[in-house]
């Protein structure tokens, strides 16, 4: 046997899964083979290292930390089941993603989805002064669409109690900076709930009124998420 | 949630390990770790009792990290590929530094430097215990592949150690 078919073979012969008369052709050249004998006598230490110290596993760097973030994901699918299934798809995927984003990203996507939520708010209201997004007259009676809303702003209201309740406790951690932004967006998506509801006070049928509501909500929501986890 | 609180409690431990030992890297691992638990929220009430929950959830761990690693495109190395770097023959008179002692850290550090599917095999064989016909099932690959990639590993390895060795 050549040192190529001999360290070939060691392996198997450390697992003992060579048959008797390889394993005693094997041993006669590792008795004359140093080179080889070496080979086998290191794999063999690998090999039994792995062995002696299988089941001891090293904890992650920061175990806590690991589980609020799977708590996190977890509640967000137990308590938002209705929220989530229009948009399960892609919310499910985006928050299994893995975000890294530093305090400047940050605060350019917050930025980014205030303008998003200001311009579109600009556009819709100035089509729907030129009339071209005025409402289809409402089918829904009055009580239903009033009930609907309270619904809507009671099942968020839950939702954001949880969320900010989080913030809250992370807000410490927080430089001024990151407080500053995140302050500066909830109050401008505060605004766009206040200016809806009132709108929505003075005529419950304007479904214009309700669909913004709604889109402020979910950004709402989807901030105190995002901040939550920082 | 308590008592899903208490199932991360008493494994997470093994979980990352498994992810670490696989990747090499400890925020994947970390990321990883987090998304068997999460599909462990989700699937846990198709356990149905017919293995350990322990092997059920090691099985869905191994899943998530191959699944992990074809997302990213990593290549499960091939023993009949052309170009395969060849397994250096040692001679007598070649390296005359002996393996130092093994030790855990040495070892992770040299496992972590291993090419994924060498490290896959070997996590799973010698670290995990998984016979080869097992292997080859979770991988998708022959029996033949599973026993060369370890002893592939292992020939690697025990460079790496010695390298490590050299270096001190």
């Amino acid at each position: 046997m050549n040192c190529e078919k001999c360290q070939e073979l060691v392996g198997e012969l450390v697992d003992g899964a060579l048959s008797p008369e390889d394993e005693s052709t094997l041993t006669l050249h590792l008795e004359e083979c140093l080179a080889c004998s070496e080979v086998r006598n290191d794999l063999q230490s690998i090999v039994s290292f792995c062995q002696s110290h299988r089941g001891e596993y090293s904890a992650p760097p920061n175990e806590t930390a690991l589980w609020l973030r799977i708590r996190n994901v977890i509640e967000t699918e137990v308590q938002l089941p209705a929220t989530a299934l229009p948009a399960q798809g892609f919310w499910s995927r985006w928050m299994s993603r893995s975000w890294e984003l530093s305090i400047p990203q940050l605060a350019a996507s917050a930025a980014a989805m205030v303008l998003i939520v200001s311009l579109g708010t600009t556009v819709l209201l100035r089509r729907w002064d030129n009339g071209a997004g005025k409402a289809p007259v409402a089918t829904l009676p009055n009580s239903d669409a009033a009930t609907r809303v309270r619904d809507r702003m009671r099942e968020q209201q839950q939702a954001m109690d949880y969320w900010n309740h989080r913030v809250e406790a992370n807000k410490v951690r927080w430089n001024q900076q990151m407080r500053d932004t995140f302050d500066r967006n909830v109050k401008a998506l505060d605004e766009t709930v206040n200016e809806r509801l009132n709108e929505l006070n003075r005529n419950p049928h304007d479904e214009f009124s309700e669909a913004m509501l709604n889109a402020a909500l979910n950004d709402k929501l989807a901030m105190l998420r995002d901040f939550s986890d920082l | 949630m308590g008592a899903f609180e208490e199932l991360y409690q008493r494994h997470n431990r093994r979980v990352y390990s498994l992810c670490l030992r696989m990747t090499g890297n400890v925020s994947e691992a970390e990321d990883l770790a987090q998304e068997v638990f999460i599909q462990l929220f989700r699937k846990i009430g198709s356990f149905r009792g017919e293995s350990a929950f322990t092997t059920w959830l090691h099985r869905l761990t191994v899943n998530q990290v191959l699944m992990h690693f074809r997302k990213r495109g990593v290549k499960m190395e091939q023993t009949t590929e052309d170009g395969e770097t060849p397994i250096q023959i040692v001679k007598g008179t070649e390296n005359p530094n002996a393996m130092p002692v093994v030790d855990r850290i040495a070892l992770d550090k040299a496992i972590s430097q291993l090419p994924p599917g060498y490290r896959t095999v070997f996590t799973l064989h010698d670290i995990e215990g998984h016979e080869h016909e097992e292997i080859a099932r979770m991988l998708g690959c022959s029996v033949g592949t599973s026993k060369s990639q370890l002893h592939k590993a292992r020939m690697k390895l025990r460079g790496l150690l010695r390298q490590q060795k050299v270096k001190e």
